[in-house]
Parts: structure tokens; sequence; C-alpha cells
């Protein structure tokens, strides 16, 4: 059975719903009750939740933080992030019955498919949460058709870290923005001695296709049209794009080891001094602050894109198949607290993974909550993370289309292939656009 | 010259290997351990350094200053602070050696009961079939473990064991029992038939002579096959991950890496504690599983 999902099951598609959204947060702004709706829902049993591995001892303190104010018990499992996918799905499709779990964006519109999931439409006080959020994030919680199938979990944007006192010893005035500034200021550090290879990125084959977007979205290039057609290679610059990112790696501007480094190695790398850029989600600037490394304290955040976009990526939180009504709306109670604001309108969750580690949320409010800037160590530029959330990031709906985890799986070896020299850029765009085919024509992972 | 003359001399005995074969095989007896060695001694190093100092350029393999906060963190349960992975993993980790302990031990326990009645019965009474029989047992050995985990784990909710130790007792035995029946039939093969008519001929019936005469000499093989069980058992992954939420080490140590990066100091420390239980018994008993392993290579 396919699904299509440009045919909108409530008669409204993606732009209108967005644009009822917004009016929805006007109103929203005049009625300030409204936002904490509850349903109170009349259910006295335990709620099951599934979460990852991410400060598993906070989130069981929240959970029975909701429990303490009157509302259901939470029997709360955690499981690695590493293989959670797989525990998950083998998990559901056995039949067990979880309410409210975390899930990786990329799985939220086939979970639904397969009937794991409920959408969201018509809970009590969704759409004043999604007209509540940055207009750049809702694509990647509302499908094609208008359903509302997921809520945030968190979310980050990619963004430049830079020593900001290695520019200053090579010579370099502004901050890079955009890719071929970026390539300029590597090759700059280089020859000042500064840096032997400045640039960091985290390009192991599993992360290669968020830097396809990020780098592509850098440039202004669409990667996939509204029905998830491959439309990269259409655009002329897109080979452009490959061509900066095979140089930047074939002429040893970002070290060789990048292939295969992890996230933690690389902080450290910055940490150390031994790299100058840094591209990968905001968050980072947390863990190598925290590394306290001789140049940890001259690293900085600056918006990568230039006048144009960069990723803004997040996982999401969805709700169980719940046949019971008092237990679903019971569920969604708990899904707004976690995913939005607690009864009182704060943001309670969000602002605990801004206090561990930086994590964001897809919500302008967010960023002018006093309690979650002060969360935030004073390092972050709040109000220029608030900008590129509103302005300067996107989402790509199609990375959370049932068939786009075929897709992901293939980039890392083409990529690879390309940075090893073994396919031209133009052979690369040609085999990402066939993945992306194949993967939309195939049976989904 | 042919591997075996390199490994076991010519025939003649000892002395008969020459000065360049006694080189290339120390030679590459050292390289081997090291090829071994070199990533457990990084793992040790990495216990007892600072991020800082594991972040450094050119890793030093000899640290010039060691700290235990690693291991402290991990035994008080505070290996999070600021942006770094699980804050109560480490808490966990000592119970999650306890469930792996107990897991572990009750499996070898259980498999050499059944596996070791199921070899000695290939071994001694073999029946049409039997060889293709022993052949699909061990062909269960190829089946992953993700095509077959979805029955167990509705069955283990139909019955309510998930998330308990017996999920994965019971689960285990795909992969464990397999192993031991395998390990055990080639050793019973070795074992004289003679024994056993002689305790015959003494008027020993079949139990008897089982328990009197077969199980002391099939020690060896009885302690070489328990071990492997037990480091099968302690280093699986999966069926742990999903029939339960974290109840032993290895999901344990996988959540370490957390959503944003990886405590690798503390997952250093972690892993050394938690490969000190599957070292010692292999230290201890190293010379039956050598023994049982390598039963019938010089025949």
């Amino acid at each position: 059975m396919t699904i299509d999902h440009n045919k909108t099951r409530t008669g409204m598609d993606r732009r209108s719903f967005l644009r009822g959204s917004t009016a929805a947060a006007l109103g929203l702004a005049i009625v300030p009750g409204l936002m904490s709706s509850t349903a109170h829902a009349a259910f006295d049993g335990t709620l099951d939740m599934l979460a990852w591995d991410f400060q598993p001892d906070m989130i069981k303190v929240l959970v029975e933080d909701w429990t303490a104010q009157g509302n259901a018990g939470v029997d709360l499992a955690v499981i690695p992030n590493v293989g959670y996918s797989p525990a998950i799905q083998t998990r559901l499709r056995g039949g067990d019955r979880i309410d409210l779990f975390y899930n990786f964006a990329y799985n939220s519109q086939k979970f639904i498919d397969e009937g794991w999931a409920t959408t969201l439409n018509g809970l009590p006080g969704v759409d004043d949460l999604l007209a509540d959020m940055f207009e750049s994030a809702r694509a990647r919680h509302v499908n094609a058709a208008g359903d509302i199938i997921s809520i945030p979990y968190f979310s980050a944007v990619h963004t430049l870290h830079y020593n900001e006192s290695y520019l200053a010893e090579a010579g370099i005035e502004n901050v890079p923005a955009t890719l071929a500034e970026i390539y300029d200021a590597s090759v700059k550090l280089r020859e000042a001695g500064v840096a032997e290879a400045p640039y960091l990125a985290y390009w192991v084959k599993e992360f290669c296709e968020e830097y396809l977007h990020t780098y592509l979205l850098n440039e202004g290039i669409e990667a996939f049209d509204a029905a998830g057609k491959p439309i990269f290679g259409d655009d002329p610059r897109t080979v452009g794009v490959f061509e900066w990112w095979q140089k930047m790696y074939r002429e040893g501007l970002a070290p060789s080891s990048v292939l295969t480094d992890d996230p933690g190695k690389l902080s450290n790398e910055m940490a150390q001094g031994s790299a100058a850029f840094y591209v990968l989600h905001h968050y980072f600037l947390t863990s190598i602050r925290a590394l306290e490394g001789p140049q940890s304290a001259n690293v900085k955040l600056a918006p990568i894109g230039g006048d144009n976009y960069t990723l803004q990526i997040g996982e999401v939180l969805q709700l169980g198949q719940i046949d019971d009504e008092e237990r679903r709306l019971a569920a969604w109670d708990l899904a707004k607290y976690y995913g939005w604001k607690d009864s009182e309108g704060k943001f309670t969750v969000f602002r605990s993974w801004a206090e561990a580690a930086g994590l964001a949320a897809p919500y302008p409010g967010f960023f002018t909550d006093p309690d979650v800037i002060a969360a935030f160590a004073d390092y972050y530029d709040l109000d220029g993370l608030s900008e590129i959330f509103d302005s300067g990031s996107k989402v790509v709906p199609a990375r959370t289309m049932p068939w786009y985890p075929d897709f992901q799986a293939r980039v890392g070896d083409v990529i690879h292939a390309m940075l090893l020299g073994q396919a031209t850029p133009q052979e690369t765009v040609d085999a990402l656009t066939a993945a992306a085919n194949a993967a939309q024509s195939g049976p989904s992972l | 010259m042919t591997i075996r003359s390199l490994f076991f001399g010519k025939p003649g005995g000892r002395g008969s290997r020459s000065l360049a074969q006694s080189i290339a095989l120390y030679g590459a007896l050292i390289v081997f351990a090291l090829w071994i060695l070199l990533p457990v001694w990084y793992l040790v190093v990495s216990s007892l350094i600072t991020p800082q100092q594991l972040g450094s350029r050119s890793f030093s393999f000899f640290p010039s200053s060691i700290t235990f906060d690693n291991y402290l963190s991990v035994l008080t349960g505070s290996t999070g602070g600021a942006g770094f992975g699980s804050t109560d993993v480490g808490a966990r980790l000592l119970p999650a050696i306890g469930q792996s302990f107990f897991v572990s031990a009750v499996l070898v326990v259980l498999n050499l009961l059944v596996a070791g009645s199921a070899a000695y019965a290939l071994s001694r009474y073999p029946f049409p079939g039997s060889r293709q029989f022993e052949l699909a047992v061990i062909a269960t050995r190829v089946v992953p473990a993700i095509a077959i985990i979805g029955p167990f784990f509705v069955a283990f909710r139909v019955i309510g064991v998930l998330n308990s130790p017996w999920a994965l007792i019971i689960s285990y035995n795909v992969f464990t029992l397999p192993l031991a029946i395998m390990i055990l039939k080639n050793y019973f093969d070795q074992m004289p038939r003679e024994i056993e008519e002689a305790a015959k001929i003494d008027g020993a019936g079949r139990l008897l002579t089982l328990w009197i005469i077969i199980l002391p000499i099939a020690k060896p093989g009885l302690v070489a096959a328990g071990v492997l069980i037990f480091l099968e058992a302690w280093s699986e992954f999966f069926y742990s991950l999903v029939l339960t939420n974290q109840l032993t080490v290895p999901p344990l140590l996988a959540g370490f890496q957390s959503v944003q990066q990886f405590n690798w100091n503390a997952l250093a420390a972690a892993t050394v504690m938690s490969m000190l239980p599957p070292v010692l018994l292999v230290m201890i008993f190293q010379r039956n599983v050598v023994g049982s392993l390598t039963a019938g290579v010089g025949k």
C-alpha cells in the first residue's frame, strides 16, 4: 500500500495550515490564557514513556514533577540512543504499548504510517503549540497533508564554531559565513601557521547527510521539493558545493581523520587549539568550553550561510496509538509539558536541557524566557541564536518522509567516495539523485 | 615451511625449529600481542587521565600524571557534569555488572546441562540424520539476532518476563546452546569409548558411568564451554537492549554515548571495570579453554 502524502486528510495543505497557524499565533498573543488550556483528563492509571539515554535522571525528575502536580503516574523506560530505532520498532511491532516516546524526526511519518504513532490533529492546545513555534520549525512536525505528526523534543541549528583569537592572528577581520569565505579563511589560517588543518566537521558516514543539507542550504539550494522529489541536481550550483567539499578535504584543510573522528574528539581539537573552525550543532560550544582546554574560551559561535540558510535539526516526541480517550488525553498533557510548556506557561523541560547541554527549543518565547536565559551559559548569544532559528535556518521536510532513512543510509558512502577521490562532484550529484529516487520507489527500511 | 611446522616444529620434537623460524614465530607473536593489547592499554590509559589529556594532540601512551577521578565518578554516579553525557549511568554500572553476572552464570549452568546431554547423545548415540541435526544446530548461529527477536518479544510480553533477567536467560540460548553443543560434541568425540565400555563391564549403568567416569574426564571441556558461554552472554547487546531497559553491561556502556557526544574518560573507566569479571574468569580457566579448543589439533 502506498500513501499519497500530497493529498490532504483535513482538506488543508501545508501552506494553508501554516498560514492558519500564524493567524492562531496572533490570536494567542491577544488571549494569553489560551495557551494553558490542558485536557485535565480523568485518567487514573500509569502512562508508559520511552526515552533515550540523555540525562536519564533528569528525565525521571521531570516526569515525577509532572506527576506530583496531580497528573498521572509515568512508567519511564530509558534505553541507549545507540540502537534506539531498532529497539523501539521491535517493541512496537511486538505489540508493546508506549504512550509517549522520543523519536528521530526521520522516523516520525513512518511511525504514523505503521500505526505505531498517532496524528495529533484536534488535540486540545495543539494548534496553539504550533502557533507558538518558529515558522521555520513547523514543517518538521506537520506533514504535507497538514497532519500534525510530532512535537519537539529538542532542536538545534548548524553553526560555525570559530576560534576568535586564531582569526585575529591570521588577519581575518570578518567571521566567514559562506562556503567560499570559509575556504579562503582556512587557507589563510594554514598559511599563517595558525592551524595546519583548520576546518573540522563531523563527516562520519552517518552524519554526511546532515552536512549535505547544511552546505546546500548555505548556498541557497533546496534539496527536495514539497513532494520529496530530489531537485538539488537541477541546480547548477550544487556541483560547486561538492567541489568545495572535496577541495576542503583533499587539500588537507580538514584533517584526514575527520571521516572517522567522533564529536568528542573534534570538540577536544577545538579546545586544545589544533583547529580553528568546527561546524556542527550550536550546542557543541558547551562541550568545547567545558573541556577547559587552552583555547576553549576563545571559541565562539557564528551563523553560517551568509544571506542564505543553515540546517535546523531536532528530534521529536510522538504519541502512541491509544484507544482509550482518557489515557490519550493524559498522554497528550504529558507530551505538551515535555515538548512545550508546563501548566504555568514555563519552558520547564526545555530549560533543563538548556542548562544541561545548551539544547534549544524551536519557540521564540523560549529565547526570551528569563529562566531559560539564566539556564544558558553566558557565552551563548541567545539573540543571535534565536535569529538563526527564526530567519536563518530551515528544516528539510523530506527528512520526515518514510522513505528518507533509505536515502540517508546511502549518503555517507557516496560522499566518502567523492572525498576520497573515487567520484567526481558531478558523479556524486547523479549518485545522490539516483539514491533518492531509488529510496522512494523501493520498500522502506 | 608449513604453518604446522612453524608452530609445532618438525617431527622429531624440541629443538628442531631453526633460529629463523623461532625469530619469525616470536616476532609474529609480539605483533599479535601488540595488536590485541594496544587498544586495551589505550582504554586503561584513557580511564586514568583527564579529558584535557585525552584530547591533547599526540596521545601519550605513558601519561605523566594519572587520576582516579574517572573511576570515582563512575562509582559515585556523577559522570555527568556540564554537557557530558548521562549523569547517572555510573550509578547503574555496579547493578548492571551484577545482573550480567547473574544472567551469564545461570546460562552457563543451564547450557552445560542441556548442551552436555545433547552433545554426549550426539557423540555416543548417533541416529539416522544426527549429523544433519548437528549441522542444523550449528547453522542457527548464523541467524541474525534482529531476525528472531520479534517472536521472543511477543512471547515474553505474553508471559510477563520482559525487562527481567529471565528474558535474557531464555533468549540467549539461541546462540549459546549451539556453541556449547559444538564444543562439547567435539570434546566427547575425542574421549576414548573404551573407558565407558570398561565401566559397563564393571557393572556401572549409563547414568552412573556418566556421573563418575565421563564427567570428571570431561571437566576441562565443560569448563571451556562454560567460559565461552559466559563471555558470549556477558557481551551481548541487542537482546538486552530490546528485551530489557539496560539491565546488563553492554547497553549501559552504550548509554555513555549521548545525543551530542561521548564521555570517553568515564566510558573507559566503566569499560575497564566491566571487563574485570570476564578477564578474571578467562585468566583462571585459560588453560582449559585453550586445551579444549585445540583438542584434536595434534592428531
